[in-house]
């Protein structure tokens, strides 16, 4: 949950944008659950039938989880207010992930709204 | 000349074990500089395991040249395995680029699942005026 920790740490640049995280993985509700127990200012979604992991086709076919589990391949999309895809980000490996200023610099070149707090 | 032989013989283990263990230390050094970073939440690509574990399996190497032992032997054969395991990993885990219906200027697909709080997310989520990160992540990490 690096990636996660990194992102809630710097929840309040993403408030101050106002744009809110939506983490998705395929745990199932009970560990998504505590998930969400541990970064409460992200909002985490059970995946665990992988409905979106293949409507939005980010399955990983080549990898699979730590116990052989079916998963996603660590991916970004940017969304803006109407529900239209304003970016996607996909690393080369899975053990690669942005970090909050990578994200933050892409939110503001792909989803420049007024800064909340101006 | 007897005594100056003996001599050489007694401390000549002293100087050579330590390649071994020094070894064993540098390979598991980068395990634990990995579980650190991990507890930390530092987001840094581990490309120091493979190499500190290759690193470390070098000095082995030299300990078995010098003092060739079966456990020395069956314990590089071992690191050896252990490290080419972290190179495989580490140049293995590729992605396949994203090729998926998300694209820039389009909506996404219908799709349905649920928050923890078991409300439901979906298309219709993303349409609440705000902006959204949709971040995948593999479950666990």
């Amino acid at each position: 949950m690096i990636e996660l920790g990194e992102l809630e740490k710097h929840h309040k640049e993403f408030d101050d944008r106002n744009v809110r995280i939506i983490s998705v993985s395929p745990d199932n509700l009970e560990d998504s659950k505590k998930t969400q127990d541990a970064f409460p200012h992200l909002q985490v979604v059970s995946d665990a039938e992988l409905n979106i992991a293949d409507a939005l086709a980010v399955r990983d076919k080549k990898n699979k989880g730590e116990h052989g589990q079916e998963t996603n391949s660590p991916t970004t999309i940017l969304v803006d207010k109407t529900g239209t895809v304003r970016w996607v980000y996909r690393a080369d490996r899975f053990l690669t992930r942005l970090s909050p200023e990578e994200l933050l610099k892409a939110v503001d070149e792909h989803l420049p709204t007024k800064i909340a707090r101006q | 000349m007897e005594t100056q032989t003996s001599a050489v013989q007694q401390s000549a283990p002293a100087r050579r074990r330590p390649y071994f263990l020094l070894g064993t230390f540098i390979f598991f050094l980068g395990i634990i500089i990995y579980m650190v970073q991990f507890a930390t939440k530092h987001l840094v690509e581990p490309w120091h395991v493979p190499i500190l574990g290759t690193i470390g399996v070098l000095l082995m190497l030299v300990s078995v040249v010098q003092r060739p032992g079966v456990w020395r032997i069956i314990g590089l054969v071992i690191f050896v395995a252990l490290a080419g395991f972290e190179w495989f990993i580490m140049l293995g885990s590729t992605l396949e680029p994203y090729a998926g219906p998300a694209k820039t200027g389009d909506k996404l697909p219908a799709f349905s699942a649920k928050f923890t709080d078991g409300s439901l997310f979906t298309t219709q989520s993303l349409e609440e005026g705000k902006d959204t990160v949709l971040v995948f992540n593999r479950g666990h990490w």
